[in-house]
């Protein structure tokens, strides 16, 4: 029973949308092809011939190619029903660029429609004859408009004034001036709504015919807020144009004065003391440049002999009005362009609003540039749909002056509704615009935005944090106390790290707390070692790389840190085989960084007396001798470090003390400096547990010292003693090699220390390979023990200037 | 200039396409454009302009349909937003609704509007005045007619006077019987109250909408007794600026019937008519809410139609929610809406429950994000007060009405 009472509904409804269709052209969209079309075009009747033209209609809506039709469509274009020539219309125009020749046809019946009583039928034949895209009848569409253009009727005019691209569109060169004139005529119509739509003309046909514009320019001006709002629009675009053209930008203006930074070399002492825009650095200079060179790329428009000749003149002007400009609104063209569009800003167009904004940003004195804040901000309040467009001008007023929307900041607190795009806009904005009176109460909105249930947003608060900090280095630690607040908060969920989400947070978290740091590390020392003991509790891979890479570039920092680093180390190494890739690689780039001094020390060859060789193997971790210490390797990091009385590798090989008695032997390294005859046994039997033979001496000079956590392999290739009765000496050869290949580095190390009687000879060879960014970078560095070492670089790179930068520090870093 | 538009249904179907000028756009662009919305899902809608290898594109969406505005050449991208918006808002008008059957049904009419509205990539007649006498909407007597005679034209024969009117947004010669005119403050409050409960903003959005009929080319001023609170207004096309500047007096001469004559914005309030204290507290896998809901500041006038409603956190598996007054909904996108209505005086409605989480979490650490809607009849909340209504050249009745109304705009209170 049911189902059939469920049929019985779904034909009611059925019924129904059918009852509602009829009278509709419903059926025709439906099936518009359900009768023969053609000879419907040939009736007699309008109604049959509306009803074919509108099955065709529908057939183009849908996508089809009905121009087969167009003969026979064609020869209605006479009919006397004005539905029937609409229709046609609407259809010729859709292909009279197929059908040129059929399209010809229809000229006559346009020409007699232009002499029509109606207007509305002399607009449509316009209209369509200049949106047939033919050469041979562009003239007489030209004499068309020029008729047209001073018909008594405004509604024709203006559908003139809107037939002015199309014909410039056919490029007729011969034509030009005549088609500028009718554009100078309709510029100067008495209704507004036809110059609105020859100021479209205007901007499409000769947009830098300024004298078009001189002429009528205050009348212009005064007849703006009348236009209607799409020609108020085009019309305060070219009005802004040609005061610029005329009178370059007004002294004072923020335009000015970054048009000014953009070339020192104009009247420069005049203009540090004018300009009064808060900027503290060279980013914000580059910035000024940039926005100068797209304002005039956007307002000057033109061919660039244009825009070097105009910012020329601006130049020459300024220095010539000096005097003049003093109070910024001495030029009437200005003043009166201000005047008139003022109240624009309250304009119920969005556009519109805007568009006045711009004027007003480009050419009032920095002080009264404000005036254009409140109606942008109400913009994003009261139409939804235009809010990125306009955050996004919000974005690049306040970059360029932040403090115009500093006293607003509420306006741009996020809520839950807006996209994703508008809420990161406006988390940028905040940033840009926040000051020392805002940024607490911006603060606590950014610790609210992270609870949001929007995790991707949640981190870019994390990062909007972060670039706070740095604008505004007093209110730093109390960022980096919420941010740490957040990293032991986060520790709770990262249990279940599965949800991206999270994971995401944090490594914000952590990169923000990084760049924090890495303006003032001396103070921050605490932070670094606070990281670095949650490292255990810590297990998203890529938060765990940024901690160890900031142990790594702070191995140096402070008193605690730099006993920490072997604790670290070993605690890196014990768990180095469970990492995650990216984690790996910080591990290796942060043993790297805390044996840059150990390299360097190398590099000098023949001045060192240390030993010390990796063992590490994770595949068989276990030496003998290592069980002594290798409970302190375990997990339980954050307790050792400051118990262990290992000194740091680092220190140990700065001391090029000729002895040194301290030993130290763990499960990671087996290090000896000067060893002595008593060590020696040690020594040897580690080695020969390894299959080697060794030989004794009492100084062991050549040597060196690589303590690379390496998976892949550890390899003495040789090794030599040769032992000679004068000399005593051991030498040791070895060949180290090892690769890592990740998505981001590769890596190719090969150490090659070869010790020959009396001349140790090393050669150290590395490359590094990038694929993030193409470069390959060769380093070579060789030597004998008594002679002095050749370091060679080489960066093949594809961007030159990465490529000389990296070079730089390179040699700055061995040096 | 803009080049083409596209309307698109939900599923991607192009309805229809009206190409405006020379430079064709292809259909592919739309299937490109539909390709990005399912690759990038929501996030894609929500972006008003869209770099396409070939083509600028704006788009906005409403009721469902998707309309697509493609251009090549630099234009103030709000331009267009604004155009498509009032191609919207006229189509919805004629159609008297928007769906993807309504627009299919008067094909020939969406062609007829399209054509009129934008010649040559640029905006021609936008006036809904106008356009109504130009192409008349469908209604029930065009659509008999049409049954029964199988004619009917929607194309009107002459030019409307507005046209050549130097208020095109009002159509000549309208004649009543009876005079009248409804003036209507609809307010708006948008608050943000923060996790420590701190309101950090509040405002009012508010509207002054007209409903007038009256004969001939009516003259009217309307002032407001304390203009000095509205942080920033902005006009319906009608309204002189000068009047507005100096005394700030509205005079305009309104078009027909309904329309929107200014918009306003109140800032920096600091009293809220209701509180919504929500508490959560989790432990060991699940989560307890309590959320309460009462009056703070009477504003004197009945609070009715109050609704909560907020997104239960992704990490929520399932919610148990009971109130003691009022319905709770929790629909299937994890968002709850609890109906109170109308505030009961005996008691304050309270709604509780326990949520369990996600296995494996122990605490909640993403929390919820409430809205709180309610309306309030005969009060404008921002005080604002209209002083008087006066019709230069006085006809011989005028009927003159006022009312005011206060919802929750974006109300939003975070736990």
């Amino acid at each position: 029973m049911f189902p059939h009472f469920g049929a019985t509904a779904d034909t009611l409804s059925k019924a129904s949308t059918i009852m509602f269709r009829i009278g509709t052209d419903a059926h025709l969209y439906d099936d518009p092809e359900d009768v023969n079309i053609a000879p419907l075009l040939d009736s007699k009747f309008d109604s049959e011939k509306c009803e074919a033209l509108k099955r065709l209609l529908a057939l183009i809506a849908q996508g089809f190619d009905v121009s087969n039709f167009f003969p026979q469509v064609v020869k209605n274009v006479a009919s006397q029903s004005l539905e029937v020539k609409k229709l046609v219309y609407l259809y010729l125009l859709h292909y009279a660029e197929k059908r040129p020749n059929e399209a010809l046809l229809s000229i006559n019946s346009f020409q007699k429609d232009l002499g029509d009583t109606n207007p509305l039928v002399r607009a449509w034949a316009l209209r369509t004859m200049a949106g047939i895209r033919l050469h041979v009848i562009a003239p007489l569409v030209l004499v068309a408009v020029g008729k047209c253009a001073r018909d008594p009727s405004v509604y024709v005019r203006k559908c003139a004034a809107n037939a002015l691209p199309k014909l410039h569109d056919l490029q007729l060169e011969e034509h030009s001036s005549t088609i500028e004139e009718i554009v100078g005529i309709l510029l100067s119509d008495h209704s507004p709504g036809v110059v609105g739509a020859a100021a479209a003309a205007f901007n499409s046909v000769c947009p830098n015919n300024y004298s078009l514009v001189g002429r009528s320019y205050k009348r212009l001006c005064e007849v703006l807020p009348d236009v209607e709002e799409w020609g108020q629009i085009v019309l305060i675009g070219i009005l802004l144009r040609y005061a610029i053209a005329r009178h370059g930008l007004v002294k004072k203006s923020i335009m000015f004065s970054l048009h000014g930074k953009e070339s020192p070399q104009s009247e420069k002492d005049g203009l540090d003391v004018e300009f009064s825009l808060e900027k503290d650095s060279s980013m914000d200079l580059k910035f000024n440049s940039e926005m100068a060179s797209m304002v005039s790329r956007c307002y000057i428009e033109g061919p660039d002999e244009y825009l070097s000749r105009s910012s020329y003149t601006n130049r020459i002007f300024s220095e010539f009005h000096n005097a003049k400009f003093t109070s910024g609104k001495s030029n009437d063209d200005v003043k009166i362009l201000l005047q008139c569009t003022l109240p624009l800003l309250w304009s119920n167009n969005s556009a519109v609003v805007l568009a006045a904004a711009g004027v007003h940003w480009i050419m009032v004195p920095c002080e009264d540039v404000k005036r254009i804040v409140k109606p942008l901000l109400f913009l994003l309040r009261s139409s939804s749909t235009s809010k990125y467009v306009v955050l996004c001008n919000i974005q690049v007023f306040a970059k360029a002056m932040p403090s115009l929307f500093a006293p607003h900041f509420e306006d741009f607190f996020i809520i839950s509704s807006d996209s994703y795009q508008i809420k990161a806009l406006k988390l940028e904005i905040l940033c840009t615009i926040a000051t020392e009176s805002s940024i607490s109460s911006i603060f606590k909105e950014f610790q609210d935005y992270i609870q949001d249930p929007d995790r991707s947003f949640a981190a870019d608060a994390v990062a909007a944090i972060g670039l706070c900090a740095q604008k505004l280095p007093k209110m730093a630690i109390t960022f980096l106390e919420g941010l740490l607040a957040l990293t032991r908060q986060e520790l709770l969920t990262t249990e279940f790290g599965s949800i991206e989400g999270e994971a995401g947070v944090l490594v914000q978290v952590l990169t923000s707390i990084k760049s924090i740091i890495k303006q003032d590390p001396p103070n921050h020392e605490k932070v670094v070692i606070q990281l670095v003991r949650s490292l255990d509790s810590i297990k998203v891979p890529a938060a765990r790389a940024i901690i160890i890479w900031m142990m790594g570039e702070y191995n140096n920092l402070g008193e605690i840190i730099p006993r920490m680093v072997t604790t670290v180390l070993q605690y890196l190494a014990w768990s180095f085989s469970s990492e995650a890739l990216e984690t790996k690689l910080q591990i290796l780039n942060t043993t790297f960084k805390v044996c840059q001094i150990a390299v360097l020390v190398l590099l000098k060859w023949g001045k060192i007396n240390c030993c010390g060789i990796k063992l590490l193997n994770v595949q068989s971790p276990s030496i003998e001798i290592s069980k002594s210490s290798s409970s302190s390797s375990s997990s339980s990091l954050s307790s050792s470090y400051s118990s262990s009385k290992l000194t740091s590798s680092s220190s140990s090989f700065s001391s090029s003390s000729s002895r040194s008695e301290e030993v130290r032997v763990d499960d990671a390294f087996l290090f000896c400096c000067d060893v002595d005859a008593t060590f020696f046994p040690l020594l040897n039997l580690v080695f020969r547990k390894k299959g080697f033979s060794v030989a004794y001496s009492e100084n062991i000079v050549a040597t060196f010292c690589f303590p690379f956590i390496s998976l892949i392999c550890l390899k003495v290739v040789y090794y030599l003693g040769v032992s000679k009765a004068q000399s005593k000496e051991i030498t040791i050869c070895s060949r180290f090699k090892f690769k890592t290949v990740s998505r981001q580095l590769t890596f190719i190390d090969t150490f090659n220390v070869q010790c020959i009687y009396l001349s140790a000879a090393m050669l150290y060879y590395s490359e590094i390979l990038s694929n993030a960014f193409p470069c390959l970078i060769t380093i070579t560095a060789e030597g004998k023990c008594i002679e002095p070492l050749n370091v060679s670089i080489k960066v093949n790179c594809e961007e030159t200037v990465f490529g000389l930068n990296l070079l730089n520090r390179i040699v700055n870093f061995l040096s | 200039m803009l080049q083409c538009i596209f309307l698109l249904s939900d599923s991607g179907e192009i309805i229809l396409e009206k190409q405006l000028t020379w430079h064709r756009v292809d259909r592919s662009i739309c299937d490109w454009f539909w390709n990005q919305v399912i690759s990038q899902g929501d996030s894609f809608k929500q972006q008003p302009v869209i770099a396409s290898p070939t083509h600028y594109l704006f788009q906005i969406v409403r009721e469902g349909i998707t309309f697509l505005a493609c251009t090549q050449v630099e234009m103030p991208p709000l331009m267009a937003i604004e155009f498509l918006c009032r191609v919207a808002d006229v189509l919805s008008d004629y159609l008297e609704g928007l769906n993807e059957d309504l627009i299919k049904d008067n094909f020939v009419i969406v062609y007829e509007l399209l054509d009129e509205m934008i010649d040559n990539g640029f905006p021609l007649t936008t006036e809904p005045n106008i356009l109504r006498e130009m192409i008349s909407p469908p209604n029930i007597v065009s659509k008999m007619l049409s049954v029964v005679t199988g004619n009917s034209s929607n194309v009107s024969d002459t030019l409307p006077g507005a046209t050549a009117s130097c208020v095109p947004w009002r159509t000549t010669d309208i004649k009543y019987a009876n005079n009248e005119v409804y003036v209507d403050l609809v307010e708006e409050m948008d608050a943000i109250i923060n996790r420590d409960g701190v309101l950090v903003k509040c405002e009012i959005y508010g509207e002054v909408q007209v409903n007038s009929h009256i004969t001939g080319v009516p003259d009217l001023t309307l002032s407001f007794t304390n203009p000095s609170i509205l942080d920033d207004v902005r006009f319906h096309p009608c309204v002189r600026f000068r009047p507005w500047e100096s005394h700030q007096i509205l005079s305009f001469v309104p078009p027909d019937g309904q329309f929107k004559l200014m918009s306003y914005r109140v800032k920096m309030l600091k009293s809220i008519p209701i509180y919504v204290k929500p508490q959560l507290t989790s432990d060991a896998g699940t989560c307890r809410i309590n959320l309460m809901v009462g009056i703070k500041n009477d504003p004197g006038k009945m609070i009715d139609s109050i609704t909560v409603q907020f997104h239960l956190p992704p990490s929520i598996l399932s919610a148990d929610l009971t109130s003691n007054h009022g319905v709770v909904n929790i629909l299937s996108n994890k968002m709850c809406i609890w109906s109170i209505d109308r505030i009961p005086k005996d008691r304050t409605p309270s709604l509780s429950g326990t949520m369990v989480l996600e296995t494996g979490l122990e605490r909640l650490h993403v929390f919820p994000i409430f809205q709180l809607g309610f309306r309030i009849q005969g009060v404008a909340l921002s005080g604002l007060q209209i002083d008087k209504l006066e019709l230069k050249v006085v006809v011989n009745r005028l009927y003159k009405g006022f009312r005011a109304s206060t919802r929750a705009g974006l109300y939003e209170v975070r736990s």
